[in-house]
């Protein structure tokens, strides 16, 4: 059975289509809290499968581009179908 | 010793590559709650501010905000009355109303320095039409004290597992409430 890896990366992709890519996998949204750090606001939403979990910060406000930050620790493969959406919508 | 300041991504995968060049070593963790006027209802964002709409207005991002009714801040222990000024736009830095967080840091040493990440969660504003008992000491403006049906702004903390972040198990992280060396404060 493979070992969970960590990953986090910044994209330009609207949070649409990460919590899109997230859903389709079998993720399930578990909270959503606001955050502050570096100076702004975030939206944060913590997706759970099983024992792998995943964070997306959404910057709050009126600005652009978009580019959340996507935490992700679980299994390469699901890593790998991830990267792959966010890839395919670029 | 050299400290440096990360962003999320950032702390994450120096972590991720530490661990693939398998280092193994310890995360330091700090939650403490703060209530330090922060956070006021003028600098939030639209998207947060909308939260508190039943009882608070303001034409757009950090105006001033007024009370669009009677209320009472459950958490504080204080009421408001209909248009008193929660948050001037010119004193952006001293709300009246203010929101409660947490300050969570983490941190980590390798080869003598030092990589840190922290960032603050919100208590989320909670509304609700209560009955409740109002007394001198929540306003100078109230006379008597009395009981009554008043909008009841509550905030509830954030659920623990939103305080931390993606990290193996294999990372010890380890909690602290206060370091003795000033970079690590």
């Amino acid at each position: 059975m493979s070992e969970k890896k960590l990953k986090s990366i910044s994209v330009f992709v609207p949070e649409e289509i990460v919590y899109d890519s997230l859903e389709k996998i079998g993720f399930v949204v578990q909270e959503t809290v606001t955050t502050s750090s570096d100076g702004k606001f975030w939206k944060k939403t913590l997706y759970i499968k099983g024992d792998e979990t995943i964070s997306v910060s959404e910057e709050l406000g009126d600005y652009w581009p978009k580019d959340p930050i996507v935490s992700i620790y679980g299994l390469p493969n699901t890593i790998q179908q991830i990267l792959g959406d966010l890839d395919a919508f670029l | 010793m050299p400290s440096f300041e990360c962003n999320e991504t950032q702390f994450i995968e120096n972590i991720s590559r530490l661990l693939e060049s398998e280092n193994r070593f310890i995360v330091n963790r700090r939650v403490q709650i703060y209530d330090d006027r922060r956070y006021g209802p003028a600098s939030l964002p639209d998207e947060v501010f909308i939260q508190f709409s039943s009882i608070l207005t303001r034409k757009g991002p950090r105006s001033s905000v007024y009370a669009k009714t009677h209320f009472l801040d459950d958490f504080h222990q204080k009421v408001y009355f209909l248009q008193d000024l929660l948050h001037s736009s010119s004193k952006m830095k001293y709300p009246i109303l203010h929101m409660p967080y947490y300050k969570v840091e983490y941190s980590f040493k390798i080869w003598g320095n030092l990589y840190h990440f922290s960032f603050d969660v919100l208590f989320k504003p909670k509304i609700s039409i209560e009955q409740k008992k109002i007394v001198k000491k929540m306003n100078p403006k109230i006379e008597e004290n009395s009981t009554m049906l008043i909008h009841v702004l509550q905030f509830e903390p954030p659920p623990e597992r939103t305080l931390a972040i993606n990290l193996p198990k294999k990372v010890l992280v380890l909690d602290f409430k206060k370091a003795n060396n000033p970079l690590e404060n």
